[in-house]
């Protein structure tokens, strides 16, 4: 273990033996830190948060504040960390708010400067959240999602697996799987060049370029041999049950 | 005194004996910190800055630091920070300039969000939010209750209405009117803000006066002094929408669409002439 002498790194904290932390950090008592962890300067962890292997820490980030809500936090939440992340300069990360509550980030994510992961949100694998991105309390980011600079989740947003979303947007409703969205207002505008696909691209045709009613074209969507188009029209129905095209608006009940 | 020992608080500063400062803050000479306000650790204050009682200043907060702006000569400007404020990580406070009056000032009662900039000579009233990384420019002004999304920019001199609600990744380059929510990258105004305003205690038939005027200002195609008029005699008596046409009118008066513009006495550089561009 390699701690800085001017690092404030309490007893109880559980740190693997390879875990470096540097200058003028503070690593609080409900803290555990999987081997290869790296805090680099001026690093704030408090409390409980739990982060597996690799993970890296770049100046001025702070993980474990109370969330950012009027509501006082939840006694017992938890912030969980996967393996493998890079969390550059000034990124935030909140406790949740809810009761057993856990805001959860799992591996290879790459959080750029002063992104934010709000009190109860999900993030899942290979996710990128660019500068100045902001994910509003309870959002939910799927796995490879990217997210570009300056763009915030709504409250309660889900943004689907391998979608790509453009800089200044405000993101207020799901962003389905493997589509991109731009515009001054959100707009779904294509396949993500990324993953596409002759079934993925047939599908976009049918839901947002065909004038068709969304249930008959999700219909036409379900009869698709694609895994992928069966994952997008299961998602799409997911946001269109829930209230303003956001499919987590569903659990906004059990929080008030 | 709860002072963590690796803090640096330099002679001249007065802190309340109740405050609570963690490790590697510095509190610079003539800083002022009132009983009960929290400095979690490594928050910088900085400058003739006075803070009231029961603030939190979370991590990598920077207060009072010097204006981003090319005509701040180094004059002895102050910030001021009223009573139970929370600051989250990493926010800017810049202290004022001489066109602003020296003064930057905060009130009570705002929640300030993480990586959010309060620049040179602000003043923000009471209880407003400013969401994750909102940016204020010089001068502006934010009155009561309202509340600022995620990502806003808000240009020089702008004011923003009490109870107005500015949806997220705004570009907000005129004043923006009490009451009403406004939107979007040209700035337009959607709606009243019935939602906040309910939330406030605010009366059925005042948010039902305000949709009304929402109506007759934005959506009837009325020249604005004319629709403003037809309000007032409408609804007149309401102070609500005393309050509201106050502010059109003012806004009018200004130039582009700021009221405040008439603040700015040093003279702006021309706009290019129509041949020159040709």
């Amino acid at each position: 273990m390699n701690i800085h002498p001017t690092a404030n790194v309490e007893a109880a904290a559980a740190l693997a033996d390879d875990v470096q932390v540097g200058p003028f950090c503070i690593v609080g008592a409900g803290v555990t830190l999987g081997p290869g962890c790296r805090l680099l300067a001026r690093v704030s962890i408090t409390g409980p948060v739990r982060a597996g292997r690799d993970n890296v820490f770049h100046p001025n980030v702070a993980i474990g504040g109370p969330p950012q809500d009027l509501q006082p936090p939840a006694p017992d939440g938890r912030i969980e960390i996967g393996d493998g992340n890079l969390f550059r300069e000034a990124v935030t990360v909140h406790l949740p708010k809810m009761p057993g509550g856990v805001t959860r980030i799992g591996s290879r994510n790459r959080f750029h400067f002063l992104s934010h992961v709000g009190h109860d949100s999900t993030v899942g694998n290979g996710v990128v959240l660019a500068t100045y991105a902001v994910l509003g309390g309870h959002s939910v980011v799927q796995d490879e999602a990217w997210i570009e600079g300056l763009g915030g989740t709504h409250q309660f947003v889900t943004v689907g697996r391998r979608s790509w979303t453009r800089s200044h947007i405000p993101i207020t409703e799901d962003v389905p799987p493997f589509m991109w969205v731009d515009g001054n207002h959100f707009e779904v505008k294509g396949v993500n060049p990324r993953y596409q696909t002759e079934a993925l691209e047939r599908a976009y045709g049918t839901v947002w370029g065909s004038g068709l009613p969304r249930p008959e074209a999700l219909a036409r969507l379900e009869k698709d041999a694609s895994p992928e188009v069966a994952e997008l029209a299961a998602f799409l129905r997911r946001s269109a049950a829930g209230r303003f095209g956001r499919a987590g608006e569903a659990s906004r009940g059990a929080s008030r | 005194m709860a002072i963590h020992p690796s803090s640096v608080i330099e002679s001249g500063a007065t802190v309340d004996p109740t405050a609570e400062i963690g490790p590697w803050c510095v509190v610079g000479p003539q800083a002022r910190i009132g009983p009960n306000t929290r400095l979690v650790h490594s928050v910088t204050v900085a400058g003739r800055t006075t803070i009231g009682a029961r603030n939190v200043f979370h991590p990598y907060c920077a207060v009072g630091g010097d204006p981003q702006d090319l005509k701040f000569r180094g004059e002895d400007s102050v910030t001021i920070i009223g009573d139970d404020n929370i600051f989250r990580e990493g926010v800017t406070v810049n202290k004022g300039t001489w066109l602003g009056g020296n003064k930057t000032s905060i009130g009570n009662r705002n929640y300030i969000m993480a990586g959010a900039h309060v620049a040179h000579d602000t003043t923000i009233e009471d209880q407003c939010i400013m969401a994750n990384a909102a940016m204020l420019a010089g001068h502006v002004r934010v009155e009561s209750c309202a509340i600022l999304s995620g990502m806003v920019a808000v240009h020089h001199f702008v004011t923003i209405g009490r109870y107005a609600f500015i949806g997220g990744v705004s570009r907000i380059n005129q004043d923006c009117p009490p009451y009403m929510i406004t939107q979007g990258f040209a700035g337009e105004v959607r709606g009243v803000n019935s939602v906040g305003l309910r939330r406030r205690g605010f009366k059925p038939e005042v948010i039902n006066a305000l949709r009304d005027a929402h109506r007759s200002i934005w959506r009837s195609g009325l020249p604005k002094p004319e629709a403003l008029a037809e309000v007032e005699k409408r609804n007149g008596g309401i102070e609500e929408i005393r309050t509201l046409i106050a502010f059109l009118r003012a806004s009018d008066h200004g130039r582009m669409g700021r009221a405040r513009e008439s603040l700015r006495t040093t003279p702006l550089a021309p706009e290019p002439e129509a041949e020159m561009l040709e």
